[in-house]
């Protein structure tokens, strides 16, 4: 005990200053401030981006001229179609021009159009022109897809249904009737989440989260190769190995980039947070779904959290294993593409599960170590999972980051005075060695 | 007898680096390892400081086998030597110093007084990567004895230096041994090994081949 406790007295300030080092040395970085400002910035502009879509909106105004015979069809469109802008505007605006004979017909079309031309109008509409009784012209500068021309052409199709009914001799109250929608309700079993507005937004949270996993864990990861082989090919490793074990060095390296991470995402989640408390609005992800606060569950940040430092130890213990097998630089990005494959499968397999997180496929991947921490988080916002499958899959993890560490340690061991170009071969025969 | 080596041997893979090798190095002793490349000079180092594992045979410091508690006790100047390129020379020193456990104050007496010494005291602003070869080869030197080891062991010290710096490195070389602090080193440069050891081994194919 006493000679433990001796040990650890000398191992303890060798091991701050190196995890010091290391995390110092990332969040001084250029390109660490760099990317914390950015991200900073995408959370600014995302926070502001429903604001700025109501702007971007509020200029979609139509302005239409309609060419009518009696002006009937302009009051009825005047008042079906009342839809409003984000700014309380009504989105159209609707000017009768009524041709009583054909003969005058193409001289006012000719009039509206030139107003088109010039701006003055969005559209013009012909209602029954001459040329074509009982069809409906509608002129604009663009083609536009499911606009304004969609909503006033299911406004004309419903008042010219209409007129054919009544045509047909049925009462107004037989009408309501044929006109009733059918009351169908969208229940989801075996979800979270019992209505679509809450599924959207866990998807949404789960979404932005495991993008946050995915980003992180190839570049937090990518920097722990780095970082080995930096030491490896400048030679500063054989410098420390009369002061620490390369386990030590390791252990260090990881924890020091893991806590550089970790303040980058305190940095952001805490500025998103802040800003959405004090807004009391949504971020915006995309144009029309926004993200509310009020539908966070904390517990998820938890569990992000937990999966976000396993994820991190599981990937960083085979960036470092394999980065101290490499010499050069140059060779780092080859030597870490199976890691950066499986972080990319893990990430597929969870967007895919974002639609179908009860799919047994998935749930039996999701304790694939490789796979846990992106594919379990998503499978735990989405579907209901008890909590000892929970712990079970927290477990399966820890148990693998274990072995990993061990085998990385190892690696690591022997690779660090290794230079020149390390085979596979090589490598299993290093796992094997005592 | 403080450092002894007992029929040490080692092997990578079929090729045996160390053959059955037997060395007894005095407290206070300046002892020079000669040999050619591939003898084994730098395995037999490592594993003095546990480095690396012997495959059979037994290494020991004051009669205590060696570990990492007794490399603590050890300054290394490794042949493969280098420095954070991208650190600024007075954070290395720094650093340095917190891993081999001096405290704050110990760090700084000591690293003022060798960078006053070896005339570094420019460049401690500048980071490692902006340093000629001998600057950080200076620099190197300062880190493996900043912690006032009892035992220094020292690969290829002196090679790739200018002769002013050589000299420079030969009077701290000097000043240490008077401290008696007992000193490893290997070369290749029979001179050097003449005018400072004052016992030595030559060895080959990881076996003794002349000692004295």
């Amino acid at each position: 005990m006493l000679c433990v406790l001796s040990l650890m007295g000398g191992l303890l300030p060798r091991v701050k200053a190196l995890i010091q080092r290391e995390y110092l040395q990332r969040v001084r970085n250029k390109t660490f401030i760099l990317t914390t400002v950015i991200g900073l910035l995408v959370i600014l502009g995302l926070s502001f981006a429903p604001v700025i879509m109501d702007m971007i909106k509020a200029a979609d105004k139509a302005k239409v001229t309609v060419l009518e015979q009696s002006g009937e069809v302009t009051k009825y469109l005047d008042s079906a179609l009342q839809d409003k802008l984000p700014n309380g505007e009504r989105e159209f605006a609707f000017q009768v021009v009524t041709a009583a004979t054909s003969a005058e017909w193409p001289e006012k079309l000719q009039a509206a159009i030139e107003e088109l031309k010039a701006g003055k109008s969005s559209a013009v509409l012909e209602i029954a022109p001459p040329q074509a009784p009982g069809g409906v012209v509608w002129h604009a500068k663009k083609i536009d897809m499911g606009g304004a021309s969609t909503k006033v052409r299911t406004a004309l199709q419903q008042m010219f249904t209409e007129q054919r009914i009544k045509a047909s001799g049925l009462s107004p109250t037989e009408l309501a009737g044929i006109f009733t929608p059918l009351d169908f309700q969208i229940r989801a079993e075996g979800l979270k989440a019992k209505t679509q507005e809450q599924q959207t937004q866990n998807v949404l949270l789960v979404y932005f989260l495991l993008f946050m996993l995915y980003f992180s864990l190839i570049v937090y990861g990518m920097h722990v190769a780095n970082g080995v082989v930096e030491e490896k090919s400048s030679r500063v490793m054989e410098m420390m190995l009369a002061s620490v074990q390369p386990a030590t060095m390791m252990a260090a390296k990881i924890v020091g980039i893991g806590a550089a991470g970790l303040t980058q995402y305190a940095i952001w989640i805490g500025s998103g947070i802040g800003l959405l408390s004090l807004k009391n609005q949504g971020i915006s992800l995309l144009p029309g779904m926004s993200f509310h606060l009020a539908g966070l569950d904390p517990l998820y940040l938890v569990y992000f959290g937990v999966f976000f430092i396993l994820g991190f130890l599981l990937y960083a213990a085979m960036y470092a294993g394999i980065g101290a097998t490499v010499s050069r630089v140059e060779d780092t990005n080859q030597a870490v593409s199976p890691m950066t494959f499986l972080i990319v499968i893990g990430f597929m397999l969870a967007m895919y599960s974002l639609f179908n997180p009860a799919n047994p496929w998935i749930v039996g991947l999701s304790y694939v170590p490789f796979f846990t921490p992106m594919v379990f988080f998503a499978r735990i916002v989405l579907t209901p999972v008890p909590v000892s499958e929970v712990l079970l899959g927290i477990l399966d993890l820890l148990v693998s980051i274990g072995i990993l560490i061990w085998l990385a340690g190892k690696l690591y061991r022997f690779g660090v005075l290794m230079y020149g170009k390390v085979s596979w071969r090589d490598l299993v025969r290093l796992i094997g060695s005592r | 007898m403080s450092l002894s080596l007992n029929s040490v041997s080692k092997s990578f893979g079929a090729k045996c680096v160390v053959n059955n090798l037997d060395l007894n190095i005095e407290s206070g002793d300046v002892f020079g390892f000669l040999g050619p490349n591939g003898a084994g000079k730098t395995t037999t180092m490592r594993m003095i400081l546990d480095i690396i594992k012997p495959d059979s045979g037994r290494i020991a410091w004051q009669g205590q086998p060696v570990s990492l508690k007794t490399a603590h006790r050890f300054g290394y100047l490794p042949e493969e030597r280098g420095l954070y390129p991208k650190m600024m020379v007075a954070e290395q020193l720094r650093f340095f110093a917190r891993l081999r456990g001096l405290s704050n104050s110990q760090a700084k007496k000591q690293i003022a007084y060798w960078v006053e010494r070896f005339q570094l005291g420019d460049l401690a602003k500048k980071k490692a990567n902006e340093l000629s070869k001998g600057n950080q080869q200076k620099v190197q030197f300062i880190l493996a004895i900043l912690h006032q080891p009892e035992m220094l062991i020292l690969d290829e010290p002196f090679s790739g230096l200018d002769p002013v710096n050589v000299e420079l490195l030969k009077e701290a070389f000097r000043d240490l041994a008077n401290e008696g602090r007992t000193i490893i080193f290997s070369s290749h440069r029979m001179e050097h090994v003449e005018e400072l050891c004052n016992a030595l081994c030559i060895i080959a194919d990881g076996r003794i081949i002349a000692q004295g």
